[in-house]
C-alpha cells in the first residue's frame, strides 16, 4: 500500500491484469492494520516428541538469518527474529501488554525490514526457553514522546525452536 | 468461473490449499535482498481453480488479504503487503523483482496495481495473486 494512503476513510484498490482485466474493491483505510509473517508449511510434525507447544508457524530467523524450524532450531541464547506488517507509518514498539506475558522472552527492540515497505519491522527477541511457544502480543506505538499508546494489534502465538 | 474463494477456506496461518482439493505449484516469495523467503508453501491458492479453463468474473479479484498471515484484509494502512487473489490479474509465468534494483517495482508482468488512483508497487505476480 502506498505510504501516502490516509488513516481514514477508504481505499479502493484497482488490479490490472496484463490481459487487460481490470478489477477493484474497495476497503477501509486505518492507520496500522498488523499482522505476523507465518510460514506456510513447517517439520513440526517431527517435533512431536520434542514437546510442541502451538500448533501454526510463524516465520522465524535464527541469528544467522537461516530460517527456524525443528531441524534448524536456534542456538541457546541466540537472539531470533520475526517480521510484523502493516505496522503504519511511525515505528512499532513492540511491547509484553501483560495480558500476553512473553515468559521468558525478551524484545529486543523493532527495527525496519531494509528492502521493504515502511510497514515492514524486523522484531528482535531473545529467549532462553526451548521449545516455545511464541506470542507475540498486542504491542503499543507512540505517536510521538509521551502520547498516547495505542495497540499494535491482535495477539498470536506461534512455535519456534531451540537447540 | 471462480469456484472457490480463497479467503472463504483460510486456516490459521495459511490457506490449506490441500485441504480443499487444491494441489499446484510450491510457493516460494518475499526474498527481500537476498534473505530467506518470507513465505513458502505447497500447493498455495495460486494453482487449482484459477487457471486454465477458468473465465474471469466480472469482478476478477477473489480477496485481499494481509501477505503476512493470509488474514482477510479489512483495511488497509500505509506501506502494508498485501496480498489480491483474483482471476486474470497476474501474468500467466509467476513475477518476481529484482531484490538488486531500486526498490519494488509499480508493475509486473504487465499487471499493475494502483490504490486511490496512485501506483502501487509490488514484489510477486503469480496468475492469480498480486503482491502490493
Amino acid at each position: 500500500m502506498p505510504n501516502g494512503l490516509g488513516a481514514a476513510g477508504s481505499v479502493t484498490v484497482k488490479v490490472t491484469g496484463p490481459g487487460g482485466v481490470t478489477a477493484q474493491r474497495t476497503m477501509a483505510a486505518t492507520a496500522i492494520s498488523p499482522g505476523l509473517f507465518t510460514l506456510g508449511i513447517t517439520d513440526y510434525p517431527q517435533c512431536q516428541g520434542k514437546g510442541l507447544l502451538c500448533a501454526t508457524s510463524a516465520t522465524v530467523f535464527n541469528q544467522d538469518g537461516s530460517l527456524n524450524s525443528c531441524s534448524n532450531p536456534a542456538a541457546p541464547g541466540s537472539q531470533v527474529s520475526v517480521l510484523l506488517n502493516g505496522t503504519g507509518m511511525l515505528a512499532p514498539s513492540v511491547v509484553d501488554n501483560g495480558n500476553h506475558p512473553l515468559p521468558g522472552v525478551q524484545v529486543e527492540g523493532a527495527e525496519p525490514e531494509a528492502g521493504q515497505p515502511v510497514g515492514v519491522w524486523r522484531v528482535l527477541l531473545r529467549s532462553q526457553r526451548s521449545p516455545l511457544c511464541l506470542l507475540i502480543p498486542h504491542g503499543e506505538r507512540r505517536p510521538g514522546a509521551g502520547a498516547e499508546r495505542r495497540h499494535l494489534g491482535r495477539a498470536v502465538s506461534h512455535s519456534f525452536y531451540k537447540g | 468461473m471462480i469456484t472457490r474463494a480463497p479467503c472463504a477456506v483460510r486456516q490459521q496461518g495459511w490457506l490449506d490449499a490441500a485441504a480443499h482439493g487444491i494441489t499446484g505449484e510450491t510457493v516460494i516469495e518475499g526474498m527481500p535482498n537476498g534473505s530467506p523467503p518470507l513465505l513458502a508453501g505447497t500447493g498455495a491458492v495460486v494453482a487449482g481453480p484459477y487457471l486454465a479453463g477458468t473465465s474471469p468474473a466480472a469482478d476478477a479479484i477473489g480477496c485481499i488479504v494481509d501477505a503476512a498471515d493470509f488474514t482477510q484484509a479489512a483495511s488497509a494502512a500505509p506501506g502494508q503487503l498485501v496480498t489480491i487473489f483474483g482471476a486474470g490479474i497476474g501474468p500467466a509465468t509467476p513475477a518476481g523483482y529484482d531484490p538488486s534494483g531500486a526498490g519494488l517495482p509499480f508493475a509486473l508482468g504487465g499487471a499493475s496495481v494502483a490504490v486511490n488512483g496512485e501506483p502501487a508497487r509490488s514484489s510477486t505476480r503469480h496468475p492469480a495473486r498480486s503482491i502490493s
